[in-house]
């Protein structure tokens, strides 16, 4: 479930982040508790709520006292912007620096991304 | 009632043998605890020392700010479940049960009831007639429905199968969500219950080697990958100004992983990727064989 | 949610009293059984002219506790300490359960010779007695009560520091430590047999106290060697 390539707690911030960028957690919409979220990945509950509290921290979760951990209402366009920022740096940069490491011609490349037909389900909020 | 654990220059002798040497710590309580130690280390000695079964030689165990040895209000609250689990071999499963409920204030046996089923233990054989793993599953049954403020699991899962294994882990970390205690587990196979650990504490030869939060003693482990000259090169810098351990090294032709243990900031990791070296994480088991691998590590591991 | 230690003792004694209570019981049942069938087969063939009930009782109840002590020691107390208990609530727990024994065995002895010269009464075997019955006497009934108390006390305490001097030092040091764990019984056994006087079971006084030294003896004894005993390690 989580590997060592970072601390767990950020590993369980990302993947809330994933959910709400991929819709499957709309805003305003709660979250499990971290207790729910530790017994539920079998981790200890500490390392649960620190993730939870950097999501907090970020605005990206908030809090309503006694009831629960809640998505914020922009969070998922925040979340797609600063990721459509980053794409360029962690996605294309590296792509093309692989493509030269084969020896894959730019307009190769170029060809088959305009040949590859656009998913109607891509979440294309123009 | 959660009571945290106190141990200021413990020491423990049997005989020629030093098994706790000035061994200092201290434990807020409330928490999953993972003790970590080669064979020998003086994880059972350190155990034995909390839960009053041994007197200590030399220093101070404190158990909720007391002194636990012959201690009746202290010791109600401890379960000890140790490998081999310490019921009578000639009752029946279901009176070693009844026994723990006889005597144990905070038993639930409707608890009890449900770990029996989620084991599947026979009660009506006796204890002596259980294969191996059904007597760990005992130990951990007693050691779980006996809710004791403090409960200290020392390597109970021997001869259990990784199902049952993993439905222990499962049941202590929810048992533990709905009924917070002190949890201390002892155990060897480090992988699989690593995760459950909110503060890990490793000794070795009878002294403390390390005793930190897992999340962050996991980020102070780091490999670094590449050519053999860059490797050393980097590790080099690095080390300059920063407190860093060098664990182990290992090479395969011209390529070279070393292990470093210490703190790496932001700057020291960028660095490392600019340099195009692979920046990788240690597991918490790897981290452990390398802290407890030379003795030097003991001093350097702050 | 502290509880006394009187009560964690009291515990201990009740528990370890209903856990036994087949074995004693069974016990007395097959002494009283080995009685009326040996008074039956000597009275059928030869015919019985003496008590034959302090035969069955002289020794067998004495070593009984002594074996129950050991027991205690060595196999209950670091069960009950695994469980949550202090080595002293044990150690009171299962004295008082000793004490509780020794009167217990002491009246019984007395019943069963109340049976016995009832049913020596009934059958006639009494007119045919070659000694006196060994009871004829309240001084007679007390000397052999005592007599049985203090060594209903004296045995189970010894086999307690055995049983604790073996589970400690291993059997090659437990084994010399016999020789000073045993002395108490010998000193009570033989204070007890000097104090006979013209009747079988007189007991002196001079012998009774000495007795009763033997068995706070041996408690100290008891004492010492539970003080700080330490739980081995289970495995291997």
């Amino acid at each position: 479930m989580f590997d060592d390539r970072s601390p767990i707690y950020q590993q369980i911030a990302e993947k809330i982040k994933d959910d709400i960028v991929r819709g499957v957690l709309g805003e305003d919409e709660q979250v499990m508790s971290t207790n729910q979220y530790a017994a539920f990945y079998r981790i200890n509950p500490a390392t649960a709520a620190k993730g939870f509290h950097e999501l907090i921290s970020e605005g990206v979760l908030y809090k309503r006292r006694g009831i629960g951990m809640f998505v914020s209402p922009d969070a998922r366009e925040r979340l797609r912007a600063q990721r459509r920022e980053r794409f360029f740096d962690e996605v294309v940069d590296p792509m093309v620096a692989q493509a030269r490491v084969l020896g894959i011609p730019l307009e190769d490349v170029v060809a088959r991304i305009t040949v590859i037909p656009t998913n109607p389900d891509a979440g294309s909020a123009a | 009632m959660s009571p945290g654990i106190e141990v200021r220059d413990l020491r423990l002798r049997y005989g020629r043998t030093v098994a706790l040497d000035g061994l200092t710590f201290r434990l807020d309580g409330g928490k999953v605890y993972g003790l970590l130690g080669r064979n020998g280390s003086g994880k059972t000695s350190l155990l034995s020392v909390l839960a009053a079964f041994r007197k200590a030689s030399g220093g101070e165990v404190l158990v909720g700010g007391q002194n636990p040895f012959e201690n009746a209000a202290v010791v109600r609250d401890i379960c000890f479940i140790r490998d081999r689990v310490d019921v009578s071999d000639d009752e029946r499963v279901s009176a070693a049960l009844a026994y723990a409920r006889d005597v144990r204030p905070n038993w639930d046996a409707a608890y009890a009831d449900k770990l029996v089923n989620l084991f599947r233990l026979p009660l009506r054989k006796s204890v002596s007639a259980l294969a191996r793993g059904q007597r760990s599953a005992l130990g951990i049954t007693l050691g779980l429905a006996t809710r004791a403020p403090l409960t200290i699991f020392d390597e109970s899962y021997l001869g259990m199968d990784a199902p049952s294994r993993y439905a222990f882990y499962d049941e202590l970390l929810n048992d533990y969500l709905a009924n917070p205690r002190t949890i201390i587990v002892s155990t060897h196979l480090i992988e699989e219950v690593g995760s459950l650990f909110e503060e890990v504490v490793i000794i070795d030869e009878g002294r403390l080697v390390v005793h930190e939060q897992a999340d962050g003693l996991r980020a102070r482990g780091a490999s670094v990958t590449g050519p053999a000259a860059d490797v050393d090169r980097l590790v080099g810098e690095l080390r300059t100004g920063r407190d860093l351990v060098v664990l182990g090294e290992q090479q395969l032709g011209g390529t070279k992983s070393t292990t470093v243990f210490g703190h790496l900031d932001e700057s020291a990791r960028a660095r490392v990727r600019a340099s195009g070296l692979e920046l990788g994480p240690v597991a918490l088991q790897d981290l452990f064989v390398h802290l407890t691998k030379k003795p030097e590590n003991l001093e350097n591991s702050r | 949610m502290t509880t006394s230690n009187a009560s964690a003792a009291g515990k201990i004694a009740r528990l370890l009293g209903r856990g036994h209570l087949k074995v004693l019981v069974g016990f007395w049942v097959v002494v009283l059984v080995g009685w009326a069938g040996t008074v039956a087969t000597i009275e059928t063939f030869v015919g019985l002219k003496t008590s034959t009930w302090w035969w069955f009782t002289r020794s067998a109840p004495k070593y009984f506790l002594l074996v129950l002590g050991i027991l205690a020691a060595s196999v209950y107390l670091p069960r009950f300490i695994a469980y949550g208990f202090t080595r002293r609530d044990v150690r009171v727990g299962t004295g008082a359960l000793a004490g509780v024994l020794a009167l217990a065995f002491g009246a019984l002895v007395l019943v069963g010779f109340g049976i016995e010269s009832v049913v020596f009464s009934a059958t006639g075997i009494s007119d045919r007695l070659t000694d006196p019955y060994p009871i004829s006497s309240v001084g007679d009934a007390v000397g052999i009560a005592v007599r049985m108390i203090l060594l209903c006390l004296v045995y189970p305490c010894t086999g307690w520091v055995l049983g604790a001097g073996y589970y400690r030092l291993g059997v090659w040091r437990g084994s010399l430590f016999l020789i000073p764990g045993i002395a108490p019984v010998f000193l009570a056994e033989t204070a007890l047999d000097a104090g006979w006087l013209a009747s079988r079971f007189a007991l002196g006084a001079a012998g009774a106290a000495a007795a009763a030294a033997c068995v706070a003896a041996s408690a100290v004894l008891a004492h010492f060697v539970t003080r700080d005993l330490p739980i081995r390690s289970t495995s291997g």
